[in-house]
């Protein structure tokens, strides 16, 4: 993983919320996840993640936007590895629940969010869901393997579509 | 070598960067108390502690490995859904996801019924990720567990 941070990098991050991702990104558990081939992080820019999400043996990318972590969730979008930027929608993953998360009728409206009660921008839109979904919801106490997690398992059983030239 | 080192009843894992290949576990494992079983990966059967990596795991085919140590040789998993119970073996480096599926054939459950299906501790709302280990969930003194097999979460609205 590249790990880069916002600033001089001779300087402490100051940043509450930097020094909370910096320590939540270095745990083992995220470590043992992207060494098992389950889901990592490519690298970080405070707030900038850009991380990865195993689809079989393919990878599809995911950048966090991680402003005020971790007290407002992550606010998450497909994204192309290769290219870095957005992932277009006709590569957007296919097949298991990937539809019902990245939905076509609504993440490219919300900045390509996952609808999931992990992300600050599905939250935002929905209220009801801290009520309605307990502890699926994020709150302060969840870290970035809870939020890679829930799209890794919301995805179990997707592909990406082949890419035609 | 990398070691992910799994302790009975937490989630928190704990991390040895270049371990000794050639050192005996029970040197590495500093918390391991007298009488723990010790799994390595997926393996089913629990290696001698006076053994080292190097007799048990293939060095070089991969740059970690996961070694589980926990006081039960085997973890009674008892799953409840719909007001019946079954009875699924685990030992403690067993994933839920293993859980899951074994406890979805102990049932009958149709595979597209038992996609929706999660499972979770009683009287919690967290769905058990499908990557955590049995032993994590299980504490010294202990060697079962009881887990509630329910429809998922799905966000809506």
């Amino acid at each position: 993983m590249t790990t880069t941070t916002g600033g001089d990098a001779l300087e402490a991050p100051t940043d509450p919320a930097e020094v909370a991702l910096h320590s939540d990104l270095a745990s083992p558990n995220l470590l043992a996840a992207a060494d098992d081939g389950r889901f990592g992080v490519v690298s970080w820019q405070f707030p900038v993640v850009i991380a990865w999400i195993a689809l079989g043996d393919a990878r599809v990318g995911l950048r966090l936007d991680c402003v005020a972590y971790p007290t407002q969730a992550p606010a998450g979008q497909l994204w192309d590895l290769q290219a870095n930027g957005a992932l277009p929608l006709e590569r957007w993953p296919r097949g298991g629940r990937a539809e019902q998360v990245f939905r076509p009728d609504w993440s490219p409206s919300n900045g390509g969010a996952p609808y999931l009660a992990c992300d600050r921008v599905a939250l935002r839109g929905h209220p009801d869901w801290a009520r309605t979904l307990g502890s699926k919801a994020w709150d302060s106490q969840k870290t970035m393997v809870d939020y890679l997690e829930q799209v890794a398992s919301a995805l179990r059983g997707a592909v990406l579509p082949a890419v035609t030239s | 070598m990398r070691l992910y080192i799994h302790r009975p009843g937490t989630n928190d894992i704990d991390t040895l960067k270049d371990a000794p290949t050639d050192t005996p576990l029970g040197q590495i494992l500093v918390d391991v108390v007298e009488g723990d079983f010790v799994f390595v990966d997926d393996n089913g059967e629990p290696v001698d502690l006076q053994i080292a990596l190097i007799e048990i795991v293939e060095v070089g085919s991969r740059h970690h490995h996961h070694v589980h140590h926990h006081p039960c040789r085997s973890i009674s998993v008892s799953v409840s859904y719909n007001g019946r119970f079954e009875d699924v073996g685990a030992t403690p480096n067993t994933t839920v996801e293993d859980v899951l599926t074994n406890a979805i054939s102990a049932f009958g459950i149709d595979p597209v019924t038992g996609a929706d299906l999660v499972l979770r501790l009683p009287g919690t709302d967290a769905d058990l990720p499908a990557s955590r280990h049995i032993g994590s969930l299980v504490p010294r003194g202990i060697c079962s567990v009881t887990l509630n097999l329910v429809p998922g979460h799905r966000e809506q609205g």
